[in-house]
């Protein structure tokens, strides 16, 4: 069994990524900018509210209405007092008010299927909790994705509005739903765990290299890939 | 008395000070710049708030508990 703190920080981080990459697909889908810097901001806020909340008083469905309610509201009072980084006349942002309502619907969604798999832990032929970790996954790999993307190009051309354009809705829909896919596919027919988790692997390499049509991308989609399934597995391992 | 509740205090006077007041108060008059742009002061102020905040909850939910 894994101690407490790695316990909270591995729950929060697989509730946060996703929360924030459903948030990130919201905005694509909506023409709403996709900045690193806010992303950044969000993360941060989410994950410290969340992991502290689970670090100090634990996971239930009571404490995780108070960190989706109170991770939002305060990501909003950052936004209410920060001055603004990019251009609010060629980019629309997240900093209207009824964002916090969104942010809180994605963030108690990504809490609700991560918590949920985690307590199908004895019942793990159940299809809920194939499709929990499948989840889990898909939006873990497409958030470490998406940062390499938007790194590699912040760090070429150091200009914000160019890396607030690099993310398009339909790439990052394309990839989201087909590793869910196979994600789940895995996950629920996949048994043994050394063939699961490279077979995972694997598929997500080659689905990044044949929708993003970069090779170095697929190639870090080793690591992308590599990480949420291990800590997915390191999770649920000593639950079962 | 809990140890969480100083921590929780000092928190949330840091997190309010960094916050809310305005940029020319801290640096000019309180001198607690640190030599720091605005936002980062922002900032600062966000992630002790959120720590006084769920500190608070978390000495409800022990007090709650123990009656």
């Amino acid at each position: 069994m894994m101690n407490k703190l790695s316990d909270s920080l591995i729950f929060s981080l697989l509730v946060s990524v996703p929360m924030v990459m459903l948030d990130v697909l919201y905005h694509l889908a909506t023409e709403t900018a996709v900045h690193i810097n806010y992303v950044a901001v969000k993360f941060t806020i989410i994950f410290l509210t969340l992991f502290l909340t689970t670090y100090w008083v634990g996971k239930s469905w009571n404490d995780g209405v108070f960190a989706t309610v109170v991770g939002p509201v305060l990501f909003y009072i950052y936004y209410l007092f920060a001055d603004p980084t990019i251009n609010r006349e060629v980019f629309r942002i997240d900093d209207s008010f009824g964002y916090i309502f969104l942010h809180v619907a994605v963030f108690a969604f990504s809490y609700a299927i991560v918590y949920n798999f985690i307590y199908r832990g004895n019942d793990k032929n159940h299809k809920w909790y194939a499709a929990g970790k499948a989840f889990a996954l898909s939006f873990t790999l497409f958030g470490l994705d998406a940062v390499y993307q938007m790194l590699r190009v912040q760090l070429t051309t150091h200009d914000e509005e160019i890396v607030a354009r690099v993310m398009s809705i339909d790439m990052s829909l394309y990839l989201v739903l087909s590793v869910l896919l196979v994600g789940f596919l895995i996950y629920y027919y996949v048994k043994n765990v050394a063939i699961q988790s490279s077979v995972l692997v694997v598929s997500a390499v080659v689905l990044i290299g044949l929708i993003g049509m970069d090779m170095v991308r697929a190639a870090v989609g080793i690591v992308s890939a590599g990480i949420p399934a291990a800590l997915i597995h390191y999770y649920t391992r000593g639950r079962l | 008395m809990n140890k969480k509740l100083p921590l929780a205090i000092i928190l949330g006077i840091v997190g309010i000070a960094y916050t809310f007041t305005p940029y020319k108060l801290l640096t000019k008059t309180l001198k607690i710049g640190f030599g720091l742009r605005h936002n980062d002061h922002v900032m600062i102020g966000i992630v002790a708030l959120t720590i006084a905040v769920v500190a608070v909850y978390a000495l409800i939910n022990e007090y709650r508990f123990k009656v």
